[in-house]
């Protein structure tokens, strides 16, 4: 038998295979490319599908054995939570919508806001929202802006954050500053990091100050020092670069003088430590007499080295005359999928977990920032100065801003931002070219 | 064909589907959270890439880090294949402990290298025994790869050794006894029935390692997140960001394709110089 002997042998099975083959590549593949029209949600019948941001073992305790029992009592509906690892979220709920196996209810940040509005993944929570007393929308505000996308709501706050400046109180009396009067703008927060930054053969043995130096951090870290000084990111309408302005300059300036100059006071630059235990932070290992972070952080820094006498500053100005305010609101918020078919189950169920009761429960088991301005009285937030001082300063913070492709716009910003704090090219240069860079991908998103 | 179908189908619905999918995806805008189908864009996403000076560093960065783990991974693992195939007192030992690094997870080794590297790490400690100041190994543009790099080698070591050294106990020993009874020495012995005798092994490690480093991801995720400053941003941490955080599955989709057109030219040049020596 040759070789053409051998193809002619079964040409019928061949063409056959290759037929359904085809057939079955060709439709999987059709079916996949079509999409669909559905998002998921359960049914009208079945339990409360939730897809929650976190796998932290108490925070699953928590919701699976608190909030849900508590909302089946209230609704007579059960409800099956799944709890999702944060930096999965998105995968997961891209691949739920594009399959209509989505949830009902889901948690994320608010960076993702304005991309879910764009694509229809997200109920609007006015018509909700109006039915809630004036004062308990007001004891939400600031966590309920941070989920404003064209002045709808979309996002109902169960966490709060906001950045400050945490000190080492025995730093400042070692280097002769007073430890209850912190500096309370970022001008004097350089010269204070300037006393407070030991050197050692030219090199700093000991930081004034770190910043976490990874994109987002960057970002965060920018945009608060821009707004402390009465800057903007964007135009109201999101549709052209504020940050260009000679106070964005003057922000990153300020921002790049922490590691360039004669006398750099940070040097942290292209360092995290969010893979790192609370215990091996810069401030707990003694490596910073300060750093700007966030209160759930702090407060696992201060578990971690209750020895240390460490506080928070006030949410800071850039200079005297300018207001204060800071990159925060709401940390975590819950949605509702349009696309569900439990829509009144939904809401009652983003009602209970942002409840007065039920959200300083959750924010005392997990360690978070509760996100109701009242909860300066519970007894949660009294016993921990970090919760304290950011549920005290919630006022001052801000979100970042709601708009399309948010998370590409922050991230090319960072990158240029990285330039500038490693001394390649002047702020304004480097403020300039991240505007080139940005506006049209504002301009693609609306 | 009856025999073959069920393992046709698992690779025509697990293997070749997805891969058409992406092939079609690369020539769409797609994202997965938009209602309806992907649209139709031609070879926009190629041409877009052409331009992106981001896509030409990650590259870079994943030629420069395949092409510098490679070459010291596999000499290492050759000489300890060498020695593994001694027999001594202890010889199993020693070849399971070197194999060790290679059964724990990537991601887990990856964030036990970052504490080591940290600026109170185990590294800057034993620095600190010498009285040398601390380093900031992975904060630093010109060493953060170079960082990375080092953890990888000593994770490739261990599989590579292991093929290695099967390839080693190939070798017929009657070639190394008319060899000695011919004269060689020990470097002639090498030269000439090692290196020769190992070759078709060799070149299997070669190929899959360029495999395996051309799309190394987890490492640098854990690691450095592609910092400072894109010195550690590969192709395959790109098309995560692209894919995932910024959803626009048509531009990952080609970054992908152009990745794999990347590594099969990286491999083919291995092969062919493989089979020509």
């Amino acid at each position: 038998m040759d070789r053409n002997e051998r193809h002619t042998v079964y040409p019928a099975n061949r063409r056959t295979f290759l037929k359904t083959s085809t057939a079955v590549l060709g439709s999987s593949l059709l079916v996949s490319a079509c999409g669909g029209p559905s998002g998921g949600g359960s049914g009208a019948d079945g339990d409360l599908t939730v897809w929650w941001p976190g796998v932290n073992p108490t925070e699953q305790d928590f919701v699976t054995e608190v909030l849900i029992p508590a909302f089946t009592e209230k609704t007579g509906r059960g409800a099956q939570a799944t709890f999702i690892d944060w930096p999965d979220m998105s995968t997961r709920l891209n691949a739920g919508f594009s399959s209509g196996t989505g949830p009902d209810v889901y948690g994320h940040g608010p960076a993702a806001v304005a991309d879910l509005v764009q694509y229809g993944r997200v109920e609007p929570l006015d018509d909700n929202l109006d039915q809630l007393d004036e004062s308990d929308r007001k004891d939400l505000q600031t966590g309920l802006e941070s989920g404003l996308v064209d002045d709808v709501h979309y996002l109902y706050p169960i966490a709060s954050t906001g950045r400050q400046v945490a000190y080492n109180a025995e730093h400042f009396t070692d280097a002769g500053l007073d430890p209850d009067t912190p500096p309370t703008t970022f001008v004097s927060l350089r010269e204070a990091a300037e006393q407070l930054a030991v050197h050692k053969s030219g090199k700093l043995q000991r930081a004034g100050i770190v910043f976490s130096a990874e994109a987002v951090g960057m970002q965060q870290a920018f945009t608060s020092i821009l707004w402390a000084h009465g800057g903007e990111m964007f135009s109201e309408d999101g549709t052209s670069v504020l940050f260009t302005s000679d106070e964005g300059v003057e922000a990153l300036t300020w921002y790049a003088s922490l590691y360039q100059g004669d006398a750099p006071v940070d040097d942290n630059l292209g360092g995290t430590w969010d893979g790192l235990p609370p215990a091996q932070s810069p401030l707990a290992t003694g490596d910073t007499s300060m750093t700007f972070t966030d209160p759930a952080t702090l407060k696992q820094i201060m578990d971690a080295a209750p020895e240390l006498d460490l506080r928070f500053m006030d949410v800071l100005a850039f200079d005297e005359g300018d207001e204060p305010a800071a990159f925060g609101g709401a940390a975590t918020g819950l949605m509702i999928n349009p696309d569900s078919q439990m829509q009144d189950d939904a809401w009652e169920f983003l009602k209970l977990t942002g409840s007065k009761d039920y959200n300083s429960m959750y924010a005392q088991e997990v360690g978070i920032v509760p996100v109701r301005a009242s909860a300066i009285d519970t007894d949660y937030v009294k016993a921990s100065p970090a919760m304290a001082s950011a549920v005290a300063n919630s006022e001052a913070f801000r979100s970042n801003p709601n708009i399309p492709a948010w998370t590409k716009i922050r991230d090319t910003l960072a990158q240029y931002l990285e330039q500038a704090l490693n001394g390649q090219g002047t702020p304004k240069e480097a403020l300039d070219a991240a505007a080139a860079e940005i506006e049209p991908i504002l301009a693609e998103g609306r | 064909m009856l025999l073959v179908a069920p393992a046709a189908l698992y690779v025509l619905v697990f293997q070749i589907v997805p891969v058409v999918y992406g092939l079609i995806l690369s020539f769409t805008e797609y994202t997965p959270l938009q209602r309806g189908a992907p649209t139709f864009v031609g070879l926009q996403n190629y041409a877009a890439l052409v331009g992106d000076a981001d896509f030409r560093g990650a590259l870079w960065v994943t030629a420069r880090y395949t092409l510098q783990v490679l070459p010291v991974t596999i000499a290492i693992a050759l000489v300890l294949a060498l020695l593994a195939n001694r027999s001594f007192r202890g010889v199993g030992i020693f070849r399971s402990a070197l194999y060790v690094p290679h059964i724990v997870s990537l991601t887990a080794v990856s964030m036990i290298w970052l504490w080591m590297y940290s600026q109170n790490g185990l590294i800057n400690d034993i620095l600190g025994t010498f009285n040398l100041s601390p380093q900031h190994w992975l904060n630093e543009p010109s060493s953060a790869l170079n960082g990375v790099s080092v953890m990888r080698i000593w994770k490739a070591l261990g599989s590579n050794m292991v093929l290695l050294l099967a390839g080693l106990q190939t070798i017929p020993k009657n070639l190394y006894e008319a060899a000695s009874i011919d004269g060689a020495g020990r470097w002639h012995l090498f030269r000439h029935v090692t290196l020769p005798g190992l070759r078709p092994m060799l070149i299997y490690v070669i190929a899959t390692d360029i495999i395996y480093l051309s799309q190394s991801f987890a490492e640098i995720f854990v690691l450095t997140s592609g910092g400072p400053l894109r010195s550690t941003t590969t192709v395959n941490y790109l098309i995560y960001t692209e894919a995932f955080e910024y959803s626009n599955m048509g531009s990952a989709s080609a970054m992908a394709f152009v990745l794999f057109a990347f590594i099969a030219a990286l491999t083919l040049i291995a092969l062919r110089g493989g089979r020509e020596r």
